[in-house]
């Protein structure tokens, strides 16, 4: 019995681990993404004079945010 | 156009606004959680119309497109940078609405000040709050005294529109409370967005031959607008001075944060955040090719912030459609502005005179409250008086000063020695650096004023509890509750 619960709770602070990584991946993940959003068409953009420059860079930076958000959020629960 | 036809329309609306206001008072209860948070029960669909036009005010059609027509797509870079900022709502929202409903809070001052064990902490922020968004309700009031006199040739002076705003946003909030605010809310964002569509699609179909020439003529006769820097306004330290502060907007701006508190459950809440970003994602993009289409219909505007109200006034607009579109921009600013009022009220009447005068009863701290509410209103009017250039750059200062309370919010949820007064000295400290450089004009080394305000607060918060004692019952069961209760409903 004392095995079968030691090995719950082992699994259970897995999981408090895995549950934290999770967000910290997604944090990293964020922050690479916003600083991209805020450097690359200063930096490597800067002479694409085309609609396929700094324009679609950003709406494809804002559709991949909202993705991101869509999938942290599917897994609240009431 | 003549200014007959635009108090018709604004007519229409008050009525039509005020009808949805009285309707949604059927149901409404007793004290501050039903006045100033519906009875945390908003639903997924009102709780992301209302969270929508809360966060987008006069500001979209005619700050935004004013930006793009005076500096070209860095505009939008800002703008979807403060939407991806919704990022911070995954990890925040569940942590304010799990505490928001165990602990009763209001408003995030009241919740900060519960898990720093500060009543001062509370007022400090409160006040905070008051300084910050009186200037930028007063920028939206500027929205529509811009607009109605633009369109009417000057016909309806600026300060007309001013007051209708004012009474309209002080009626709307008084009315039924948050029931009030987010069901007109509800009404006034989807005017904003499909006026706002139609016309574009109209004026871009019409006036420019499709979206495809548009782009074609924005490549060829104004390439440097789709680049930054571009024609001059966005460099990079100009971009981050902007983007900065609206990217923490979701969790600094309490209008916003407080909506945190109110949907009825998770699904609510994801509905809410969801829909918010689809619609800040649509809003941004009708807003920003509204700004080019202005570049390349009225290139030589000597003010910006004009594009808006002399575009709608083109004969290639057909007039409802262009009435049409100044409600729609009219009730994105009276939505922020009831709403801000409302969280004022709520934050000064329950952390501000509620600490001062302890021992009130709720009642009376409501009875105070719904007093405040006419007297924010006035302050708000008076400011935008002073008529400053550019709507934009005043509506971040705004943002910039509530930037300072970053740290104290982060440190609230992911670090358990933060203390009170690390978090006084650091909002204190970092709103006075905002408020000097603002008023001042200086840029050290070229950077706005809300780079070096949040480098100062972060700074202050962590030499400031690193020197005083953590409140450590308070802050182990606040995060040790929220630790079961987020893997509970599976959150970050």
């Amino acid at each position: 019995m004392d095995n079968c619960d030691n090995t719950k709770d082992e699994n259970q602070n897995r999981g408090e681990e895995r549950m934290s990584d999770r967000a910290l991946r997604w944090a990293l993940f964020f922050v690479i993404l916003i600083i991209s959003a805020i450097t690359v068409p200063f930096i490597f953009l800067q002479s694409t004079f085309k609609i396929y420059g700094a324009f679609l860079f950003w709406l494809l930076f804002a559709v991949i945010a909202i993705i991101s958000v869509g999938f942290i959020t599917n897994s609240w629960r009431d | 156009m003549e200014s007959i036809y635009i108090y018709i329309a604004i007519l229409i609306y008050i009525v039509l606004g005020t009808g949805v206001a009285y309707v949604s008072r059927q149901g409404l209860g007793q004290g501050m959680t039903d006045f100033f948070l519906a009875n945390r029960s908003v639903g997924g669909i009102v709780g992301a119309l209302t969270y929508s036009a809360t966060t987008y005010s006069a500001f979209m059609m005619v700050g935004l497109a004013g930006l793009t027509y005076k500096g070209g797509v860095g505009a939008m870079g800002f703008e979807l940078i403060y939407l991806s900022g919704l990022v911070l709502v995954a990890f925040f929202g569940p942590r304010f609405w799990l505490v928001g409903k165990k602990y009763n809070f209001v408003t995030p001052a009241e919740m900060l000040g519960y898990r720093y064990d500060s009543n001062v902490l509370a007022v400090v922020v409160a006040i905070s709050y008051c300084v910050f968004l009186i200037p930028y309700s007063a920028v939206q009031l500027m929205g529509v005294g811009y607009l109605m006199s633009g369109m009417s040739g000057g016909s309806i002076d600026f300060m007309t529109g001013v007051v209708i705003a004012t009474l309209l946003a002080i009626t709307w909030s008084w009315m039924a409370g948050l029931r009030s605010v987010a069901w007109t809310d509800s009404l006034q964002s989807l005017v904003m967005i499909i006026a706002a569509t139609l016309v574009v699609v109209v004026v871009v179909g019409k006036g420019l031959g499709g979206f495809g020439n548009m782009f074609n003529t924005l490549e060829t006769e104004y390439p440097q607008w789709l680049v930054v820097p571009g024609p001059g306004l966005f460099s990079f330290k100009t971009f981050l001075g902007l983007s900065l502060p609206w990217f923490f907007f979701s969790i600094t701006n309490p209008q916003v944060s407080q909506r945190l508190f109110v949907p009825k459950s998770m699904k609510s809440m994801r509905f809410t955040v969801m829909g918010f970003v689809i619609f800040g994602f649509i809003y941004t993009l009708i807003s920003i090719i509204w700004g080019f289409a202005a570049k390349i219909l009225l290139p030589n505007l000597a003010n910006a912030d004009l594009a808006t109200a002399t575009l709608l006034v083109l004969p290639i607009v057909p007039k409802a459609l262009a009435l049409i579109v100044m409600v729609g921009i009219t009730a994105a600013a009276i939505s922020t502005i009831d709403s801000i009022l409302l969280t004022l009220s709520s934050v000064i009447s329950r952390d501000i005179y509620g600490n001062f005068k302890e021992g009130q009863s709720e009642e009376r701290q409501l009875y105070f409250g719904k007093i405040v509410i006419p007297i924010i209103a006035l302050l708000a009017m008076l400011f935008a008086r002073m008529q400053f250039d550019l709507i934009a750059i005043l509506s971040v200062a705004s943002s910039a000063g509530l930037l300072v309370t970053v740290p104290t919010i982060f440190g609230a949820f992911f670090w358990k020695k933060g203390t009170a007064a690390g978090s006084i000295i650091s909002i204190l400290g970092g709103g006075l650096v905002s408020i000097y450089l603002q008023f001042s004009g200086l840029k050290p080394l070229g950077h706005w004023p809300g780079v070096w305000a949040l480098i100062v607060a972060l700074a202050l918060y962590v030499i400031g509890s690193y020197l005083t004692r953590p409140p450590q019952e308070k802050a182990g069961e606040f995060l040790s509750y929220l630790s079961s209760a987020l893997k509970e409903k599976g959150a970050l």
